[in-house]
């Protein structure tokens, strides 16, 4: 066991609660909508149990194999029981966080640099025109061969599924910043890494959250797609693994898994970006 | 330099209008000779089915000379499309000339700075930061210790009547509080002169009066050169030392109209037989520029 310095709760909890205000803000909604919300969920759920229970087949869609949400919901406790759960999530949160925390530190610093300054756009915008229309997964044979490590080469291919959301943003946000902001800045003084960190960064921020948000998303989509080819852990390897051990319930509690675990991420990044421009809100605006 | 605000706590800007004028401070003379802008020229500019094209410069300035002395409140008035707005951005150093030189206190301005206060007409204070970071935006620039310089950023939110709005966003402020942090963050750097592009003119007429009143009482405290643009000849009237006339396109001067009233100026003033014969004046000479300007586009068109 490692050694956790007493430090760390309290700090932990300090954020938790400083990103708990941000949800609590971000999420805001009555008591109808929240009802309506649940009917429509619960709802799809008794269509689906209906339908795998009955073996509805269509012709072109069939039920047969799917198992009801009843199997599923005992397959999930099955899950939650084990240890193998533990091992699998955090192998893939760390995959997530590690190539996403990547893509956000060079997308952005990039971002800010290719939207800034002439000099850097014609020196990155070719190569990264040439590769921006290549998707994250289509990287994954090449990663294979080009990362020894297997580990690795999925943080790469989640990282390269990232990047293009948050570096675009970003050099949208910068662009999109109001000149006479800009100018006011620089006549007050405000020059090269001042003018980036009190002006340009904090102006693009809106549009950067916004990239960090669809660059989360697409992170969890190229991941876990790279798990079922190269994993070997992780909660996209298990809902492949189930379906070549035909457990099929487990299938369905691996794609659960991957969305409430990508749906916490969003929340996340969203509560955080929140936090981080409280004066967005208040132009009307949400990131 | 002598624009730095005595530290009174209680005074608000109602106050500081009936404190009495700084003596003539020592800088802030801006001097213009045979000055020449053009805008717009090169080519890209124009697009025509996909090709760049080149686009003739306009001439928005030509030959303009003019002086204003230091401490003075100076309103460059004429008809719109005369180029007072790119003469100011010029003079402030945010337009690059096409001919001749501008002076402040015997120094070329080549470029946007501190010592030369900008506010526009639509605000541009920093959306994420609060009235003080805002207004102690340039002190922060300079490297001021983060003490001094909000005690100095509160000394400046005091004199241009926010005091209590200090941890506000600007989304937060009307339009006539937020030309008035503007006011306060370009007065901060103690600038020689500064430049006011139409400030009070998306404002309603209520608030623009107050803004006047406002602006006048601060000035009288820390006697900057001022140079505003506007096109409400009232408000020019109101408000200057001089009133620098000008004519239609290509811009010059005109006239300059010294305008006789002692201050601090009553509210009132606007309703006088002189106030009323000084505007009459200043109609004639716009309405007369206006035609002229439109005469020579007319010809340009046929």
């Amino acid at each position: 066991m490692t050694v956790v310095p007493d430090a760390f709760p309290a700090a932990a909890g300090r954020v938790a609660r400083w990103v708990g205000r941000g949800v609590q803000a971000a999420s805001a909604i009555d008591r109808t909508r929240l009802l309506t919300r649940a009917l429509s969920l619960g709802a799809a759920a008794l269509i689906w149990q209906w339908a795998s229970s009955h073996h509805l087949s269509l012709r072109v869609i069939d039920f047969r194999n799917v198992p009801a949400p009843t199997e599923v919901a005992g397959a999930a406790a099955a899950l939650v029981a084990s240890p193998k759960l533990g091992h699998h999530v955090r192998s893939s949160l760390f995959r997530v966080f590690a190539g996403f925390a990547a893509a956000a530190v060079v997308g952005i610093a990039l971002g800010l640099l290719v939207g800034r300054l002439k000099r850097a756009a014609d020196l990155f915008s070719p190569l990264l025109e040439v590769m921006r229309p290549i998707p994250g997964v289509a990287w994954i044979p090449l990663a294979i061969l080009m990362f020894p490590s297997s580990e690795l080469s999925m943080v790469f291919i989640t990282f390269m599924g990232a990047l293009f959301p948050i570096l675009l943003n970003t050099v949208h946000g910068v662009e999109g910043l109001d000149r006479r902001v800009v100018a006011g800045s620089r006549a007050l003084g405000a020059r090269s890494v001042a003018l980036f960190r009190e002006v340009i960064l904090p102006g693009a921020l809106p549009s950067i959250v916004t990239g960090l948000s669809i660059g989360m998303g697409t992170a969890w989509f190229c991941l876990v797609t790279a798990e079922m080819i190269s994993g070997q852990y992780g909660i996209g390897y298990y809902t492949w693994e189930s379906y070549n051990l035909q457990r099929y319930p487990d299938i369905v509690v691996g794609m659960l898994f991957i969305g409430f675990f990508g749906m916490v991420s969003s929340a996340l990044v969203k509560a955080i970006g929140a936090r981080l421009t409280p004066w967005y809100r208040l132009e009307g605006r949400t990131p | 330099m002598s624009a730095r605000i005595e530290r009174r706590r209680g005074d608000d800007a109602g106050a500081a209008a009936s404190i009495t004028p700084a003596s003539p401070p020592e800088t802030g003379r801006i001097v213009v000779r045979d000055l020449g802008i053009s805008l717009g020229g090169g080519r890209g500019r124009g697009q025509a089915r996909g090709r760049s094209v080149a686009v003739p410069a306009v001439e928005v300035v030509r030959g303009l000379d003019l002086e204003v002395e230091p401490g003075e409140f100076v309103c460059l008035l004429g008809p719109s499309g005369c180029g007072k707005s790119s003469l100011l951005s010029a003079m402030a150093g945010f337009l690059s000339t096409s001919a001749g030189t501008i002076e402040v206190d015997g120094r070329r301005v080549t470029g946007p700075e501190p010592e030369l206060g900008m506010v526009f007409q639509q605000t541009s204070l920093l959306p994420w930061r609060s009235v003080e970071e805002n207004v102690a935006f340039g002190l922060k620039m300079r490297g001021t210790p983060a003490q001094a310089r909000r005690a100095a950023a509160r000394d400046f939110i005091a004199l241009v009547g926010l005091r209590g709005f200090e941890r506000h966003f600007p989304a937060q402020l009307s339009g006539g509080m937020q030309q008035r942090a503007e006011i306060a963050r370009a007065l901060i750097n103690q600038p020689r002169v500064i430049f006011m592009d139409e400030p009070f003119a998306a404002l309603d007429a209520q608030t623009r009066f107050m803004m006047q009143e406002l602006l006048l009482g601060v000035w009288a405290r820390v006697g900057t050169t001022v140079v505003f643009v506007t096109h409400d000849i009232d408000e020019a009237i109101f408000l200057a030392d001089r009133i620098f006339v000008m004519t239609s396109r290509p811009g010059r001067l005109r006239e300059v109209i010294r305008v006789p009233f002692a201050r601090p100026r009553p509210a009132d003033l606007t309703t006088t037989p002189a106030f009323v014969g000084l505007k009459r004046r200043c109609l004639d000479l716009l309405r007369e520029e206006t035609l002229r300007g439109l005469a020579g586009r007319q010809r340009f068109v046929t």
